[in-house]
């Protein structure tokens, strides 16, 4: 029997009783180095592996193993104390960049797409304070943020007044050429935000009905994007097991049942899901649970690529009219 | 200002506030909101005590630093690199720190880091599995872990096995909350404790990080 250890420098035979060993140097290339971290064996090493080679620790492909730690510790006292350092340095530069995927894209997006819109909804309303001075009678009549500055957008006071038909404004009379303008020029940067807002909410929806179709059409593409953020990855979110992701994103609620015994939390962000906000209260419950096992088995398809949405939805559909009708 | 070494360890000062410091082996690097400065021509870096749990240990007398010029350190959980870039300053040129996190966004600051700091060597791999590093790290004086999570216990004890060296010293930082947050903390380091000492380790000392650390501790152990 013969004992092997690949290092950096080359690859260690060792004899039976791990107390001598003949060093064989290569140099690997950082290609070489991800393929042994997942457990492929670089094509110059296989060359020298006879038979009765036994891998120490180190778990490759169709090769003999153990992972006996006596024998471990052992062969790593023996072994040299030398690296690399700009080969390890690029070596953890490329694994940094092969880990950006689209599990990431779709978790800043969902996340860039919260936070613009609390900023948007911050901005707007300080906006419409401001805009009262010169025509409060407008952001009376129209509640929708958007829909507001939709309206007010390249157009003075003369003009909405005729199109609303309003007689008497309580807007004051001092607005200037400059007081007007900053007021349009504000007004034009929210426009274009709602417009961002919407294009980044095309982006997501797109994203995620190529990335994860089932999911998609299960949990809709927000909240599927959201599921996803919150566990950190489709894989992620994949493995966990149903019960969970029922309740992804309430997990305020969770500890206060785990720790100060307060009641447990129905459902997380699947509580936007459509099926579960035109149901009563009473049964919601019942549906989140539904919803989430079928949301996990929809991340499940969609890691293995395949299109079972038809087949889930029905059986939702099914379940959603069920608790519609119960009394 | 008056700076003198720790008894604990001769590379680590202290002021007469009693504030930590290191002396900074990188010229001018500043690693994260520390304060850096000269002191007798020669540059120390604050150690802050609230940023590091190792620090905070010391400070809440663990008695015994066990970290020397030219140690090879596993660092499980290295994240940004705030309290391993003091080990770097300890251990000197001669030393190395092998850090290992599994995430590659917060690898992504240390990497800056490790451009000037020739003395470590960042992985992106899992602690989980340590045989998945086998080919890169070698046996070590010291094994320093600070991971949250659950399990954290058996991946400190798997990596024990592999690489720390007979008589080598483990710094195992405990935290309460990811391990279970509805158990009363001190049951957790109980627990801890009796695992330790199953594994026929030597626990030297175990210090609560309060009020640095809310429901942390800080094991030190020998490998008998």
């Amino acid at each position: 029997m013969t004992y092997v250890l690949v290092r950096l420098d080359g690859l260690y035979i060792f004899d039976d009783d791990i107390n001598n060993f003949k060093l064989k140097e290569l140099s690997f290339d950082i290609k070489e180095l991800i393929d042994i971290e997942s457990r492929k064996l670089p094509d110059k090493i296989k060359e020298l592996i006879k038979d009765d080679y036994i891998f120490i620790g180190q778990k490759f492909e169709n090769y003999r193993y153990t992972d006996d730690v006596k024998i471990i510790r052992k062969a790593l006292e023996k072994v040299k104390d030398r690296y690399n350092n700009e080969l390890l340095l690029n070596l953890l530069k490329e694994k940094i960049s092969n880990s950006v995927s689209k599990d990431e894209l779709i978790i800043q997006a969902i996340r860039f797409l919260d936070n613009l819109n609390k900023s948007i909804n911050l901005i707007v309303e300080m906006f419409r304070e401001w805009y009262g001075l010169y025509f409060p009678e407008i952001s009376q009549n129209i509640e929708d943020h958007e829909k507001f500055v939709k309206t007010i957008l390249n157009k003075k006071r003369e003009d909405l007044i005729k199109e609303y038909n309003i007689k008497i404004t309580m807007g004051g009379k001092i607005f200037d050429e400059a007081d007007y303008n900053i007021l349009n020029n504000i007004g034009s940067h929210l426009y274009n935000l709602y417009t961002l807002r919407k294009n980044i909410e095309d982006y997501i929806e797109k994203l995620m009905k190529e990335y994860a179709p089932n999911l998609s059409e299960i949990a809709t593409p927000n909240i599927g994007a959201r599921l996803i953020a919150l566990a950190g990855g489709l894989k992620d979110l994949s493995s966990l097991p149903s019960s969970t992701i029922q309740i992804l994103g309430a997990e305020k609620a969770l500890f206060m049942h785990l720790t100060k015994k307060a009641k447990p939390p129905k459902h997380g962000v699947i509580f936007n899901h459509p099926y579960l906000q035109k149901l009563p209260q009473k049964a919601r419950g019942a549906m989140a649970r539904t919803l989430a096992s079928k949301i996990s088995i929809a991340a499940r398809a969609d890691i293995n690529k395949d299109i079972i949405y038809d087949k889930l939805k029905a059986e939702l559909d099914r379940r959603y009219e069920q608790l519609k009708n119960r009394k | 200002m008056k700076l003198k070494p720790l008894k604990e360890n001769k590379n680590i000062f202290i002021d007469d506030k009693g504030r930590l410091y290191t002396k900074n082996l990188v010229k001018g690097q500043k690693v994260y909101t520390e304060k850096v400065f000269k002191y007798n021509n020669e540059e120390y870096r604050e150690w802050v005590l609230k940023k590091s749990k190792l620090s905070a240990s010391i400070k809440k007398n663990i008695g015994l630093v066990p970290i020397n010029e030219g140690d090879r350190v596993l660092y499980l959980g290295i994240a940004a690199g705030t309290t391993a870039s003091h080990i770097s300053d300890i251990i000197g040129n001669d030393g190395m720190i092998f850090g290992i996190d599994i995430a590659p966004r917060i690898l992504r600051e240390l990497v800056p880091i490790i451009y000037k700091r020739d003395n470590i060597i960042g992985l992106l791999n899992d602690s989980d599995k340590p045989d998945s590093y086998l080919h890169i790290v070698p046996k070590v004086d010291i094994v320093y872990q600070d991971v949250a999570q659950p399990h954290q216990i058996k991946i400190f004890l798997e990596n024990i096995d592999y690489y720390l060296k007979n008589r080598g010293y483990g710094f195992l930082a405990v935290k309460a909350r990811s391990i279970n947050v509805a158990k009363d903390p001190k049951e957790i380091f109980k627990d801890v404790r009796k695992s330790l000492e199953d594994h026929s380790l030597n626990i030297l000392k175990e210090v609560r990080l309060e009020p640095y650390h809310k429901d942390h501790a800080m094991f030190l152990i020998e490998n008998k």
